[in-house]
Parts: C-alpha cells; sequence; structure tokens
C-alpha cells in the first residue's frame, strides 16, 4: 500500500512544481544553505544582551565576545564559538579550538 | 571537504579537551570512555534502531530538510488546529508583563511570537482601562508617567534556542516580516547542555520538540537548572490516545495521509514518516509526568488537547 502511494505522491509533487512559485522557497533554501556554510556575506548583527545570560555549554563558564573574529570565546576550555547571521552557535559541536588556524585563513 | 575534514578533526578534539581539561586524568578517562560508550548506545528514530550519536545527526537533517515548509506543513497535517493548540498553551502559561521565557527547540518562533503578543496586548489593555479609569475619577494623569509605566509593562523578552540554523533563521525571517524588532533573540544551543546560565528563566517552554531529543531526562534537568526558583516548566507535545476508536482513526490518518502530504508539499515522504513514528515512540502523558517529577519539579500537572493526541505538562522549580 505505502510504496504505490509513494510512487503516486512523487508524481503529484512534479505537477506541484509547476504551479508553485519556486522563488520564495528556492531564496530561503538559498539562504539557509548559504548559512549552513558560514557564507552569509549580510550577516545580522550579535544581540550583546545575550551575554548576561550566555555561558559555555560544556563548561557554563562566562563568554566572551570577540569583535573582530565574531566569536563567543570559552577561555575556560580555550574554545571559540562562531556568530552566524547574528545567532551564537553554541552547541558543542561548533566549537573551535583556539590553538588551530582560523578556516580560510593563509599561514604565517 | 577539507573544510568538513577540519571541523571532524576539531570535534574530536574539543570532545577529548573538554573531557580532560574538566576532571583529573583518572575520571576524566573514564568518563570520555563512558562518553564514547554512551554515544555507541541505541536509541529509537521513529520505527528505526540507531546509535544516540546517529540519532542526533538524522533529526538535525530532518529538520534542515523541512524549515522552508514547516509551517505550511503544520498547518496541512494539522488542518490549522496546532495553531489552537498554541493558542491554548499561551492561555495556560498567562505570562505577566515582565516575563523573561527561554523557548527551546522554538526554530520558527510560533510560541515566541505568541508569547510576545499575548503580553503585549494584555499591557496595552491594561494601560486604556487605567487611563479610562482615571478621567473617569477626573484624575490628571501625567503622560511622561503613563508611557513609562505601560513601557516598563511591555517589557518581555523570550529567547528562541534550537539546535538547527535553518529553523532560526525562518524564525528571524517571519520576526522581520511580522515587524517584531525588539523583545526576541535568537540561539542556536542543544536542550541537552543549555548554554544559559542558571537560574536565569522565569518560563521554560518547548513545544513539539522534546520528542526529537535524545536523552529526554537531560532536556529536563536542563529545563530545571536554568529556570529561577518558582520558575515554570511548559512542554506541549503530541501524546497518546486512549480511547481505542479513537486511537485506530488517529494512527491511519497519520501512516496514511501524513508521509503522502510530505512528498506532495515539502518532496519529503521520508521526514514526515519519522515525525509520526517519533510519536509513537514518545512518552505516554503519565510516564513523561513521572520523567518531570524526577527531574526534581513540584505540582506536575498534564492536560489532554484534542482527546489526547496532544497533550501540555506543566510543572514548578519549588
Amino acid at each position: 500500500m505505502a510504496l504505490p502511494m509513494k510512487r503516486l505522491a512523487e508524481n503529484a509533487t512534479k505537477l506541484m512544481k509547476h504551479w508553485t512559485s519556486p522563488s520564495a522557497t528556492a531564496c530561503t533554501r538559498f539562504y539557509c544553505q548559504q548559512a549552513e556554510n558560514g557564507d552569509v556575506a549580510a550577516a545580522k548583527p550579535f544581540d550583546t544582551t545575550l551575554l548576561k545570560v550566555l555561558v559555555c555549554p560544556v563548561s557554563k563558564q562566562p563568554l566572551r565576545y570577540d569583535q573582530t573574529n565574531n566569536e563567543l570565546i570559552s577561555d575556560s576550555l580555550g574554545v571559540a564559538y562562531p556568530i552566524r547571521n547574528g545567532i551564537p552557535n553554541l552547541v558543542p559541536q561548533d566549537g573551535r579550538i583556539l590553538d588551530t588556524q582560523i578556516p580560510g585563513a593563509k599561514p604565517t | 571537504m577539507a573544510t568538513s575534514m577540519t571541523k571532524c578533526q576539531n570535534c574530536s578534539k574539543l570532545a577529548n579537551r573538554c573531557f580532560y581539561r574538566l576532571f583529573s586524568t583518572s575520571i576524566s578517562q573514564n568518563a570520555y570512555a563512558n562518553h564514547t560508550k554512551e554515544s555507541e548506545k541505541k536509541t529509537h528514530f521513529g520505527f528505526e534502531t540507531v546509535t544516540e550519536a546517529e540519532k542526533e545527526e538524522k533529526v538535525y537533517k530532518v529538520f534542515r530538510n523541512v524549515a522552508d515548509k514547516y509551517d505550511l506543513m503544520n498547518d496541512a497535517m494539522s488542518g490549522g488546529i496546532h495553531r489552537l493548540w498554541k493558542d491554548h498553551f499561551i492561555r495556560r502559561m498567562s505570562p505577566r508583563p515582565g516575563t523573561k521565557l527561554l523557548d527551546v527547540a522554538g526554530g520558527t518562533g510560533d510560541i515566541a511570537f505568541r508569547f510576545l503578543n499575548y503580553v503585549r496586548s494584555q499591557s496595552d489593555f491594561n494601560s486604556l482601562t487605567a487611563l479610562q479609569t482615571s478621567t473617569e475619577q477626573g484624575v490628571d494623569i501625567n503622560e511622561d508617567e503613563n508611557s513609562q509605566v505601560s513601557g516598563r509593562s511591555r517589557d518581555c523578552h523570550v529567547t528562541v534556542c534550537d539546535i538547527n540554523q535553518s529553523m532560526l533563521e525562518v524564525g528571524m525571517n517571519r520576526a522581520t516580516q511580522s515587524g517584531i524588532t525588539s523583545g526576541i533573540s535568537w540561539l542556536k544551543g542543544n536542550a541537552e547542555c543549555l548554554p544559559i546560565e542558571d537560574n536565569s528563566f522565569d518560563v521554560y517552554t518547548i513545544a513539539f520538540g522534546i520528542r526529537n531529543c535524545t536523552h529526554i531526562d537531560k532536556v529536563v534537568e536542563e529545563a530545571y537548572r536554568v529556570l529561577r526558583p518558582g520558575g515554570r516548566f511548559m512542554c506541549l507535545e503530541f501524546s497518546h490516545v486512549s480511547n481505542p476508536l479513537l486511537r485506530s482513526v488517529y494512527d491511519e490518518y497519520s501512516f496514511q495521509v501524513i508521509p503522502v502530504l510530505g512528498q506532495i508539499l515539502a518532496a519529503d515522504w521520508d521526514s514526515y514518516q519519522y515525525l509520526v513514528e517519533s510519536i509513537r515512540q514518545f512518552q505516554n502523558q503519565e510516564d513523561f509526568k513521572r520523567i518531570i517529577r524526577t527531574c526534581g519539579f513540584r505540582a506536575v500537572t498534564y492536560e489532554n488537547l484534542t482527546f489526547g493526541v496532544v497533550a501540555i505538562h506543566s510543572g514548578f522549580k519549588l
């Protein structure tokens, strides 16, 4: 039952693509993908009032805002968390250990 | 490719560094070994059995895929009823002016926007009533005082936290389009290890998000930590329908209609198949209430909506 329904739905999807406007969807998908790649050019500013409540997700110690690199630094762990499009990315896996180079930076 | 490899190396280095710095050598080695073992433990992803590490990644991908169609699909799947559930959720919260809300798994901002509108409309109504009363009594109101009072009473704030950047950006765009320019912040974080200081918020909400988390008990423990004493935990989530006839109708609708809608409207059968399966895997009302109580909350209650299709659980940090 499920497999024929799936094929029917896939065919219906192809028809829907002719009727739905692609511009908004494509724009949002592009925007999200660019954000995932960290390539958003016109990034929104970071809301610094958040610093009152934000801490490192691992050590629960306060964070320091590095405006130059647009990162939040956990001095207790030596980790930097990026800010993408004004949104601080404070999932532990987002952290960058500070003795590594910034991705894309040329070695001296 | 190089960037993703660098990120993978950074992640494993970060995991090593975090545990070795936080604990003594012998304890940190045990802790890291335990952490590694825990990530290999099996859990469910819908009806599929996966490792805990895999589940987090799979859930992340589901919501990255559905982000730009999330609101449309919510309307289509529920016939718009999800709006009524969320409206009722906010009425149950009855937030007062000055409330600081943390909305976890808040993605596209449905709860956050309702919260702001509720508090601000209450404040406006109270200001108008006060002005009318003073006029009737013939008492002069200083205009500056009145505007200061109304400004303070409108002062509420919501921080939307989600693990998915795509969902947050959809929410940010919606806020901009709705003209909401103040009182809201956006944060990417994991509900199981929130980047939030202890005792920071008055209310913690998680709506249609907790069933996607790998360790529900850790999520509730983190909620307890970040709430101030007296703060309130509220969860809106799909739950279990006890009536057998209604349950069979609901199951048929879930498994025969929703994935089809997902394919037609979002070109994504699998993500919506996962979503309906994950509802069946989540705890029932009483079991979830027990988890909330175990994590320290008191006065824990739940309320069924739509015959138990959805339930609101509430508890206080006393």
